[in-house]
């Protein structure tokens, strides 16, 4: 959960070329940069429903690509693609079925049992299924990529206060269903 | 169990992500090449088959020629860069 600690000193000078020159190549090494973290997230958001995530994280990479010069380096590009991809899934998921419930798990394993490590994972993401997407979204962005308050509320596109009360009732809930801390 | 350690996940491999992004952004690429070259030729023959005579005498043809390919290029400018996201701001 490093991820701000991990920001590539390249990634300016890609956006750069791409900004300038159109750089073909410098785009492709942004995707090959933040593929993995915006397709998590947005597996996160659709229920581990892979090929919709894809699907959406293309759709993020090839708005990302288009507008690319309105991007203003004040902010993270990563913090500005989670908004893009955001958008483009809040504006699939109201066009096509509302937010998705999943059932519960059956089973969740014993706190201790750390040989099933994907299992846990596996479990997590089925955990995850009880909070809302704004609420995973929050959980991800914050405890994932260590995003602050004001951030994660750019990028949903919420106020600051509903951000903070968004986070407490999920982790609230998750603690509640899980034991998660 | 807490949220670091399960959400600190190994990252995703690509399994040709990039190349089916670059391939969508290598065809929007040539789509406004083609845009662009499609309006030129445009304006290329507007100018050819307008008579020499028409830049003093502006009729109703030059001028309606004139609009349609106004319209031409606005609509193939709309169509590669309409719509702005907003900022994220720091």
């Amino acid at each position: 959960m490093a991820d701000r600690a991990e920001q590539d000193p390249r990634e300016a000078i890609w956006i750069a070329r791409v900004v300038a020159h159109d750089d073909h190549e410098a785009f492709g090494e942004l995707v090959a940069l933040h593929q993995s973290a915006v397709r998590r997230f947005l597996l996160r958001l659709t229920s581990n429903d892979s090929s919709r995530a894809d699907d959406l994280a293309q759709d993020t990479f090839f708005k990302a690509y288009k507008h690319i010069r309105t991007f203003q380096a004040r902010g993270r590009f990563l913090s500005w693609m989670f908004r893009i991809a955001w958008q483009l899934f809040i504006t699939e998921e109201r066009g096509s079925r509302g937010f998705t419930e999943v059932p519960m798990p059956d089973e969740i394993p014993a706190e201790d049992d750390a040989s099933q490590r994907v299992a846990d994972t596996r479990t997590f993401d089925q955990m995850m299924n009880v909070l809302r997407p704004d609420q995973r979204a929050a959980i991800v962005l914050h405890y994932r990529h260590e995003l602050t308050h004001p951030e994660i509320a750019e990028i949903l596109d919420l106020p600051l206060g509903t951000v903070k009360s968004l986070l407490r009732r999920a982790h609230t809930r998750l603690r509640e269903a899980h034991g998660i801390r | 169990m807490e949220f670091d350690e399960l959400l600190n996940e190994d990252p995703l491999p690509d399994q040709g992500f990039r190349r089916a992004v670059m391939v969508r952004v290598e065809r929007h690429r040539r789509w406004r090449r083609i845009a662009f070259a499609i309006a030129l030729a445009v304006a290329a023959v507007v100018a050819l088959i307008a008579p020499p005579s028409s830049v003093t005498t502006a009729g109703p043809e030059l001028i309606g020629g004139a609009l349609v390919l106004m319209t031409l290029c606005s609509l193939a400018w709309i169509e590669t860069e309409s719509g702005r996201p907003r900022m994220i701001k720091t």
